[in-house]
């Protein structure tokens, strides 16, 4: 699963940037986005659409959401999860496909100089786990930092063979 | 002996208190009430206590405080606690456990009603008037409310039945709701949904009402709750099971109550309808099922016929949204010769006939003009002319001689008819053990329903070989999967001479050499509804999060603490595309936009202002005055009355126009009155005002009000008309900008925006009547229009809605239904006659205005 957000639009439909990563394509519109409800519509046929009338305050909520609805399919899909926040190319995800190929149990985070995820691999162990949409939905406090979500997600799911 | 420290430490820790409060004897909170400047400082609190505060007759916790109070504390507190040790610790007496009890219910959530049968929270839910006094709810039920006999979680909890299937954390768990546990139709199908699910699920069954299948659904469930208020009841059944829920299956469009709760917590839900729209009153169940569902699952293609103006109404994607599953597999079985000779005999014994060579004809259900008991006998006394030697029979209870509004006329009609004398063809049999006989025996069953989903006793008639005769239009089993069997004989609807024909011209039943058992492949109704449900919430490609800009309530209360509750409802409504209320104020006009049809095309949303009276044109206003009681307040309220060149009030006394005339005397106006025979609620007698001779003469620019009472006779109407008269008005002391608006040329019509999306509903039902007098095709939904009947309009405009209807028009008198009247119809066509005049429709909106 690929989760994007408005900001990869312009470059779309030049790079034709999403072929290197197979399933289900997530989009996420924020409030600022500007786009009508026809343009809405219309990216709908190509992305899955998560509409935010408010931002989510963190990327804790934002994940919630996605793997909160997206569950069974995600789980179907048995694939990689790969949020990117911002534009790219088709290199970078080819980049990560390989990398998730190498490491299928690890959580992987590039933070923004603004202390949000910009960009957070989980590898297809990880992300097919019955336990990552329960522990969205367990977390005690759903406020929390990005860096501090990412730290969890390590701790929690991040493992090697020994 | 009970360490009782311990029950505290393990409480205190779920509480997360355990470290403020090592010790339940000693209640910083509480103590810190003497000394609010030192409340944070534990330690200090601490020792003040014990070095002067005990001496001085301070009391260290609530229990130090109530058991000083009252002596009925103790065997109050020993009554509430349900936590096997500490009870067992009250038992034996041990030195401090009723202390203990009353601290950690003081606690509250989730505490309290983890070990005590008291929620502080569910008190104040159950007792606002607790709440709204700001008393503490376990002082005042220690105090008071025990002896005021006021309701406590054990009173709710006795509502909670435990099922005999073991709940298993390894299952998905899922609602089976149904409307009541009684030995009907959607109960039964609820049971076997019950049954199924049990097999692989944990199984919760809701039902609104109490009833005689409660143990029955007991045996497949691990849970079974009765309750009608499920949005608040659910937080304090007790049990992991109700922690984690995964959908529901809501049984009967009935179960509607259950929306609120399913809503808030995001249950995935279908909705498995078995009820015609036709008979499903109030409006709403059906409105809201279309909005809230996931997935509808219709019995049978007539029963979504039914609906489909409902889900049009709403923008549901039928073919998306919904399908059909029967609640049991068509099969047509037989009757071994012995079996049905067998069952003959018991019947002629039973009736005092014999009938062992007649053609046996059979009915079943409860008496009533739905399952059209009376069309029933009606074929009988046909076929009694025609064969001697046909014989009916009705299974079913509910015959009650004083029930006036069916029971007495087929009593006396049974009675004219000699139902039940052996020389007669017509016989009644009580529901019961009889019933498999009566089907065995049966060559055909009789389906006289008027409008009947899909009966059970039709699938159980098939199983036993009966052939059946039904009236087209009128039951699921018109489908063509059904009619396509050869089993079933459609004759014109409610035509019993038709049905006698066919009834007659059937073969007869031919008994089978060998025994037979039940036919019909068990049901594997809840697999199927459950995958239904799981392929959809698969596909569904589009989501929202976040409170969109019309806040209005549908499910829930427009209460403050509500808002995020609202916000969930509409986050549901707008994933699936379904409205009821507008999103905001961007899709009004994009919607506007997109449509195709002429009247759109000059609706205008315009933002409310307010204007000087200088900007504002002579105009007249309507009111029309039912009632009275409001009029003086409302001309206080609003300037506008004031400016007005002329106020016509139409109203149908003499004696209410005396009274408004007093009150616009004292308010300094003068009100013209006319009096009009109570006929066509407001809007007629405001039509009628531009017909030749009428008062409204030739004053171009007018204002139509009411004060009918079906906008007033709640909380919500009050709102919703202040909502209606601010938006039009102004107030005291402004002008509300859509009296200038309508000065403005080219604007023929100017009325509120309202946040609701008002669709056609019953008036669709009317449109062809009236399709070659409209100027033009109706759109698919009228998307804009003045909802509440209140608008300003021009002249022309008025006429041309005159002209729609003529002069000789046959209006309906009083009273007339809520909706679906040619009145009703008139609110929606007025952007159409002012589009036909070339004018625009201005609807202006004011957000933060409240409307419901």
């Amino acid at each position: 699963m690929l989760i994007i957000n408005q900001r990869f639009l312009p470059c779309w439909e030049e790079s034709n940037a999403l072929r290197n990563w197979p399933g289900p394509h997530v989009l996420i519109i924020y409030p600022d986005s500007g786009l009508s409800r026809a343009q809405v519509v219309e990216l709908n046929r190509c992305f899955i659409i998560i509409e935010y009338l408010q931002s989510p305050i963190n990327a804790a909520g934002l994940f919630g959401d996605v793997l909160g609805w997206l569950d069974v399919l995600q789980r179907e899909d048995g694939a990689s999860i790969l949020f990117i926040d911002g534009p790219f190319d088709a290199g970078l995800l080819a980049e990560q496909s390989e990398r998730s190929a190498k490491a299928p149990n690890a959580v992987e985070a590039e933070m923004a100089k603004d202390g949000r995820v910009a960009m957070l691999r989980f590898g297809q162990m990880v992300a097919t786990s019955p336990l990552l949409p329960e522990f969205f939905k367990c977390l005690p406090d759903p406020t929390i930092s990005d860096a501090i979500l990412v730290e969890l997600l390590q701790d929690i799911f991040h493992w090697e063979y020994s | 002996m009970i360490d009782i420290d311990l029950i505290w430490r393990k409480y205190a820790t779920t509480a997360g208190i355990i470290d403020q409060r090592p010790d339940f004897r000693f209640d910083p909170k509480f103590y810190g009430s003497y000394h609010p400047q030192h409340k944070d400082d534990i330690k200090f609190l601490k020792c003040h206590y014990d070095q002067e505060g005990k001496a001085g007759g301070l009391k260290a916790n609530l229990y130090d405080y109530l058991s000083a109070a009252s002596s009925d504390i103790n065997p109050r507190l020993t009554k509430l606690v349900t936590d096997a040790d500490l009870a067992a610790a009250i038992e034996q007496g041990a030195p401090g456990s009723l202390e203990l009890a009353c601290e950690l219910i003081y606690l509250g959530e989730p505490v309290d009603m983890a070990m005590s049968n008291f929620s502080m929270s569910a008190y104040l839910l159950a007792y606002p008037d607790i709440a709204k006094a700001g008393v503490n709810p376990l002082l005042h039920y220690l105090l008071h409310g025990a002896a005021e006999g006021r309701q406590t979680l054990a009173d709710l909890r006795q509502s909670q039945y435990a099922g005999d299937v073991a709940y298993s954390p390894d299952r998905p768990t899922c609602i089976i709701a149904v409307h009541e546990f009684s030995r009907t139709g959607a109960p039964i199908v609820g049971l076997d949904l019950a049954r199924e699910a049990s097999q692989t699920h944990n199984v919760i069954v809701v039902s609104l009402l109490n009833g005689p299948l409660l143990d029955e659904f007991r045996k497949h469930a691990s849970e079974v709750v009765v309750t009608n208020r499920p949005l608040i009841d659910f937080t304090f059944y007790s049990g992991e099971i109700f922690s984690k829920i995964d959908f529901a299956i809501t049984n009967s469009v009935e179960c509607y109550p259950m929306f609120p709760l399913l809503v808030s917590k995001n249950i995935p839900f279908v909705s498995y309808i078995h009820e015609y729209t036709e008979y499903t009153y109030p409006l709403y169940k059906t409105v809201y099922t279309a909005l809230f569902a996931d997935m509808i699952v219709f019995s049978s293609d007539h029963v979504r016929q039914s609906w489909h103006g409902v889900l049009r109404d709403v923008g549901f994607d039928k073919d998306r949204d919904s399908t059909i599953i029967p609640q049991r597999e068509c099969v047509m079985g037989a009757v071994d010769g012995p079996g049905f000779l067998e069952a003959r005999e018991r019947l002629s014994e039973r009736v005092g006939r014999d009938l062992s060579n007649v053609r046996l004809v059979c009915g079943a259900g409860h008496l009533q003009w739905r399952k059209g008991t009376d069309i029933f006998a009606m074929a009988a006394q046909i076929c009694a002319q025609r064969d001697p030697n046909t014989v009916f029979i009705w299974i079913g209870d509910g015959l009650n001689a004083e029930d006036v509004n069916f029971g007495t006329w087929i009593n006396y009609h049974l009675r004219q008819l000699g139902a039940g004398d052996p020389e007669n063809n017509f016989f009644l049999l009580p529901a019961g053990t009889l019933y498999p006989d009566v089907l065995k025996a049966s060559d055909a069953m009789f389906v006289s329903s008027r409008l009947d989903p899909l009966p059970n006793v039709v699938f159980d008639a098939l199983d036993s070989g009966c052939r059946i005769v039904q009236f087209a239009n009128a039951t699921g089993f018109g489908d063509q999967r059904y009619l396509d069997t050869g089993y079933f004989t459609s004759v014109e609807y409610g035509n019993p001479e038709a049905a006698a024909t066919a009834i007659l011209a059937l073969p007869r039943k031919m008994p089978t050499a060998e025994k037979t058992g039940r036919v019909s492949a068990p049901p594997r109704l809840f697999d199927r509804i459950s995958a239904v449900l799981d392929e959809r919430l698969k596909a569904q490609r589009y989501f929202v999060r976040g409170a969109s800009e019309i806040d209005v309530p549908m499910l829930f209360s427009r209460e403050a603490e509500d808002r995020d509750l609202r916000t969930r409802e509409r986050e549901k409504t707008i994933r699936y595309s379904r409205r009821l209320l507008w999103r905001d104020i961007r899709e009004v006009r994009e919607e506007l936009a997109r449509s195709d049809n002429w009247i759109h095309r000059k609706c205008r949303i315009a933002p409310y202002r307010t204007v000087a009276q200088s900007d504002v044109p002579a105009f007249s206003m309507h009111i029309h005055a039912y009632y009275t009681d409001e009029i003086a307040d409302d001309l206080k309220k609003y300037r506008a009355y004031h400016l007005a060149q002329r106020i016509v009030v139409t109203t149908d006394s003499q004696k209410k126009g005396d009274e408004i005339t007093q009150m616009m005397e004292a308010e300094g106006l003068k009100a013209e009155i006319v009096l009009v025979p109570n006929k066509g609620r407001d809007i007629l007698p405001f039509m009628d005002l531009f017909r030749e001779g009428g008062a409204a003469g030739d004053d171009e620019i007018w204002c139509h009000i009411h004060q009918k009472k079906s906008l007033g006779t709640t909380d919500k109407g009050d709102i919703w008309r202040r909502f209606l008269l601010r938006i039009l008005l102004g107030d005291d002391k402004t002008l509300s900008g859509a009296i200038a608006k309508i000065g403005d040329e080219d604007v023929g019509l100017v009325a509120p925006l309202d946040p609701f999306f008002i669709p056609w509903n019953a008036s669709r039902n009317l449109l062809p009547k009236f399709a070659s007098r409209l100027p033009g095709p109706m759109p698919e939904n009228p998307l804009v229009f003045p909802i509440g009947n209140m608008f300003w309009v021009r002249r022309p405009v008025v006429l041309a809605m005159n002209a729609v209807f003529g002069d000789t028009y046959s209006w309906p008198n009083e009273p007339i239904a809520n909706d679906g009247t040619e009145f009703h119809l008139i609110e929606r066509l007025w952007p159409a006659m002012s589009t036909h005049c070339d004018l625009n429709s201005v609807f202006v909106h004011k957000l933060d205005e409240q409307r419901a």
